[in-house]
């Protein structure tokens, strides 16, 4: 089964939905999809970010607008059926605005006892959503750490390390004009105190860095984070990254490029972040560019040796017809096989967009 | 000089197994911008 949700319009009085989309029961026959919920209003408006999966199939998942403070987006759950194919309860956990941070753009990762943790794009945050001591009581946001330059803004959201480190990063700010960051924000040895924020690396630290991140980092098993950077790299067509951590505490990371898209037959404008495969194989998607010019989902292949270079490969080039403008991750399911989404492209444009109202696809190895 | 006929086999293998890498795409759902919403 998979979940996913929609930005724009699910019928002219909702703006955003989130759907499931069920697997045949025989081969090639075709999916099944179902409108899980319809936003727009008091519950939130328009979904930037994915969805996360917490106990008991319940989802959770971040609108940027709507919500009943201003149009400053919410923090809603969605809790399955006794019974399949009835509704699910939608409920809107938090109303950003009543808070400092608002309008997030990404989803959420579930923490330690439940806990949400993302981020805000306006009056730039960490956040930290902690459920409730009882069933039905109010969830209580924290302000995990405020970006002191309102131009930091955390686009992508953050990733769950070891001993509960967040990392993420900033489309702006940071010291190299305004580039962009990767951050990490470190809990409190004492309960309930401050998170400890610390720049972990600036980018354009050099001609021909990454720039202007849109999306979160990832960690390996040895605490290398990968990313993506939308623009900049040898061709300013965006790059893969690494970080790595250093040898002895308070040294500083190191940074590497991975691959520069050149915006050709490659790809380029990656918006999404990557994801680890077997073998460290790096998968994502890049928007622009390709032999369709729609679009690629990539590979990229660990380097063989100490210095040399990884490897891209085109997995597929999106034409329109088939999908246009990956601009989310892909998710890894069984025997290898991706799973993603094209913002645009498809066979209909009854969204009145001659560019497609998207699509949701699958590639197999 | 005769040509090793493993090198022929070797072409064809190459081939075969740059067939086989070619990963497939499958549109699993298209949306149409009614209940179903668009752009995901």
């Amino acid at each position: 089964m998979l979940y996913g949700t929609t930005y724009s319009y699910g019928s002219f009085t909702t703006e955003g939905t989130v759907f499931s989309l069920t697997p045949p029961a025989s081969p090639g026959a075709a999916w099944t999809q179902v409108t899980v919920q319809e936003f727009g209003g008091n519950n939130g408006a328009y979904l930037e970010g994915g969805l996360v999966i917490g106990s008991g199939g319940v989802l959770y998942g971040t609108c940027h607008n709507g919500g009943a403070t201003g149009d400053t987006g919410t923090a809603f759950s969605l809790t399955p059926p006794a019974s399949p194919g009835d509704a699910w309860s939608g409920t809107v956990i938090y109303n950003f605005g009543t808070g400092y941070g608002y309008e997030p753009r990404a989803g959420m990762v579930i923490g330690r006892g439940g806990v949400l943790y993302g981020t805000t794009s306006v009056n730039p945050t960490v956040f930290a959503l902690v459920p409730p001591a009882s069933p039905g009581g109010a969830w209580t946001d924290h302000n995990v750490h405020i970006f002191t330059n309102s131009g930091d803004a955390p686009y992508g959201g953050v990733a769950i390390g070891k001993d509960g480190v967040l990392y993420g990063t900033t489309k702006n700010g940071g010291s190299n004009s305004g580039e962009g960051t990767v951050f990490s924000v470190t809990p409190s040895a004492t309960p309930g105190g401050a998170w400890t924020e610390t720049v972990l690396y600036n980018f354009y630290s050099y001609a021909g860095d990454g720039v202007e991140p849109e999306a979160s980092v990832v960690i390996d098993y040895s605490g290398v984070l990968y990313g993506t950077t939308f623009e900049g790299g040898t061709y300013n067509y965006g790059t893969v990254f690494s970080l790595t951590p250093p040898s002895s505490p308070g040294g500083a990371w190191t940074e590497a490029i991975l691959y520069n898209f050149s915006g050709g037959s490659d790809g380029g404008r990656p918006a999404a972040s990557v994801v680890i495969g077997r073998h460290g194989v790096l998968y994502g998607t890049a928007g622009a560019g390709g032999t369709g010019n729609g679009g690629v989902v990539f590979s990229l292949e660990p380097r063989t040796s100490p210095g040399g270079s990884w490897t891209e490969t085109v997995l597929h080039a999106f034409t329109g017809a088939d999908g246009s403008g990956p601009v989310s991750p892909v998710v890894i399911g069984s025997g290898g096989v991706l799973y993603g989404t094209t913002e645009y492209g498809g066979s209909s444009n009854g969204c009145g967009n001659d560019g497609g109202c998207g699509t949701v696809f699958s590639l197999a190895p | 000089m005769r040509k090793p006929r493993y090198t022929l086999a070797l072409l064809i293998f190459t081939a075969f197994a740059a067939a086989q890498a070619q990963p497939t795409l499958t549109t699993l759902y298209n949306f149409t911008g009614g209940s179903d919403g668009f752009h995901p």
